[in-house]
Parts: structure tokens; sequence; C-alpha cells
């Protein structure tokens, strides 16, 4: 997964649910040199709230996507938000 | 030891067969036989300390071997699940080594231990947890037989780490808690067990919240002294007394009938 272009990334999930596992796998992707630039708002949501399991990632050029971790694994994720993150690639080397 | 003499001597000859002799050209030569002796020699060494340590070992049924890495985690894993009341699972993403490090002072400081798991592993011991040796081919089959599942068994999905706490006390959770808060997203507590309670977040954080169990049991010897226990004998003994009624009555009208036929 292209993280480099990644500026928010917003996690909700239920540790006991089904959402955890690609939620869990997708925040230990980030790697720590994204630290200063990749602000990460995660919360845990227990079986009473009513809040949705979400993973939401803001883009360099403020674009958001995002995805239901219940439906999705990680694979989905990655495909997802690398589609986006080619893109502002591409412009990157154009730009040069 | 005479038994093994022919078998020694069918190694040799099978030696002197070796593809070394293809190899290094006129085996004979002294040096190529004494590289092959001197391994030979390691070989035989290898094999007796194997031997040794199998004889110190206890003899177990394993699905893997004794000695080996995952066995020692199973059996380290089984210690620290049973040696401790209260084992947290936590979620651990991309941790410095320097992070590390200070982490572990700062929860060794609270009176925790921490350690980062191996979860397939991990998850492996808590469904073999029930059998005396969760290491075992036995508890193995029980486990695929029974499909037995752990409530704790969700929490591993993904990067875990264990926080162990010796004993029941929510002061020690409430400082570690405290530790984590620090470390926002790198580590952060997903749930774990206290005492016999596997626990959520929330409940974790209401445990946190509580007295220490030798001011709750001071609380309670508090309240039976200053009611003097007349209301709670009472109460205990009310069960036991109206059943004792309840059979006598039964009986007397058990005995009843039975004089009427005689008659």
């Amino acid at each position: 997964m292209i993280t480099k272009y990644f500026t928010k990334v917003v996690v909700k999930f239920n540790p006991f649910g089904p959402e955890a596992k690609s939620a869990r796998i997708f925040l230990s992707q980030i790697p720590p040199s994204l630290r200063g630039i990749c602000a990460i708002d995660f919360e845990l949501l227990n079986s009473q709230s009513t809040k949705k399991p979400i993973v939401q990632v803001t883009f360099k050029d403020k674009t958001t996507m995002e995805g239901d971790p219940v439906n999705m694994n990680i694979a989905d994720f990655a495909n997802m938000f690398d589609r986006h993150s080619k893109k502002l690639a591409f412009q990157d080397e154009i730009s040069k | 030891m005479s038994l093994l003499l022919p078998s020694l001597l069918r190694l040799s000859v099978r030696a002197s067969r070796s593809p070394l002799s293809k190899i290094v050209p006129g085996a004979t030569s002294i040096a190529a036989f004494s590289t092959y002796n001197s391994i030979r020699q390691a070989q035989s060494n290898f094999v007796d300390s194997v031997s040794v340590v199998d004889d110190l070992l206890p003899s177990r049924n394993t699905v893997k071997p004794v000695a080996s890495r995952k066995t020692y985690l199973i059996d380290i894993y089984k210690y620290f699940y049973e040696q401790n009341d209260i084992v947290l699972i936590a979620h651990h993403n991309n941790m410095l080594a320097s992070d590390n490090e200070k982490v572990r002072k700062q929860l060794q400081a609270a009176g925790a231990d921490f350690r980062k798991v191996k979860t397939s592993l991990f998850k492996h011991y808590l469904r073999a947890s029930s059998h005396p040796d969760p290491a075992s081919k036995a508890a193995n089959r029980q486990v695929k037989r029974k499909r037995i599942r752990h409530p704790l068994e969700p929490l591993l999905r993904g990067p875990s780490s264990l926080i162990l706490i010796k004993d029941v006390d929510p002061k020690k959770v409430k400082d570690v808690l405290n530790v984590l808060k620090q470390q926002k997203e790198k580590l952060f507590l997903v749930g774990g067990r206290v005492g016999n309670d596997m626990m959520d977040l929330t409940k974790i954080n209401e445990f946190k919240e509580l007295q220490t169990l030798p001011e709750l049991q001071a609380q309670l010897a508090g309240i039976l002294t200053m009611l003097s226990g007349a209301g709670l004998v009472q109460t205990l003994q009310s069960t036991s007394s109206v059943l004792y009624l309840n059979l006598d009555a039964h009986k007397e009208e058990m005995e009843k009938p039975t004089g009427e036929e005689t008659k």
C-alpha cells in the first residue's frame, strides 16, 4: 500500500467485531516515518455504540476516500487507496 | 554397546564410499580423510548432545519437537497467563526500538510486564488452555474435536502484545492506562482478562475506578460488624429451615395414608 500521500487517517472499529482484522492491519501498515506528516485519528467502539466502523483517508490534494472494514479486507483497501496514490505519483513525475 | 558396533562399522563403510571421494581427487589423501573424520565426529557429538537433552526433558508427546521454539513459546504463554491475575491485550503499531524501551520501563514502574506475542501461537494456547499440557498432541486433538474457541481470540487479529499484572489491583491498571495514553495510536488497549472475567474496554475503564480488594474486604467486614450479623445469619438460615419444615410436613403426610391402609 502506498502511504506516501496520506495526510489524515480516521479509523473506527470494535476490537471484538469482524471489522477488527482489516482495521488493525491497516493501522499497522502506516510506517513510523509518516508520524509527523499523517495525523492518525482512531476510535475504539464497543457493542453498544451506534457509530459505524470506518476507515477513511485524506490525501495530499484533499480528496477523501472511505471504506467499510466489515466487508473489505486489507487487499481491497490497498487497491482502493493505491488507485488515487498512483495518480498523485504520476502528477508528481510530470511536474518535476 | 556391542549391538551398536555393527551399525557403526556399516556407517564407516558408507563413509568411505561417500561423494567426498568423487569431489576430492585422491580421496585417500590424509587431509580429506581428516576433514571427513572431524565432520563425522561433530555429527556424532551433536547426536549425543540431542539425546542428552531429550533425556533431561520430561517425556512429552508434543505437536512440535520438545526443544523447539513453538513448544517453548506455548509453555511460556501458559506460565504468563496462569501466573498473572490481570492479562491485558494491546495493539502495537510499528514501535521504534526507543519507544519499546521507554514503554517497557514505564510499565515496569507501574507494576506491569510488557510482552509482544506471536498471535497464532497465543491463540492456540488460549484454545488449549483447559488442557494440562497445551503444547501436546492430545490438547490439539481435543481442540479440533470439540471445536473450542476462546472469548479473547478476536483480540488477536493484528499485532498484539500482553500487559501482565500479578495481582488484582485497579490502581495498577489505572497507571498502565495512563502510560498507554501518551503512546496514542502506537500502543492502545483492546481488551483483556481480569481475574476470571473477559473484559472489553468499557469494563476495564469501570474496573480501574474500583478500590483495591483488601479495601473492599475491610468495608464488608465493617458492615458485618456494624449490623452484628444477626440479620445475615437469619437470612442465610431461612432457606435450610424452610426446607426442613417442608420435608417434615411431607413426611407426616406420607405417614398418614400408610397408617390408614394397615388399619
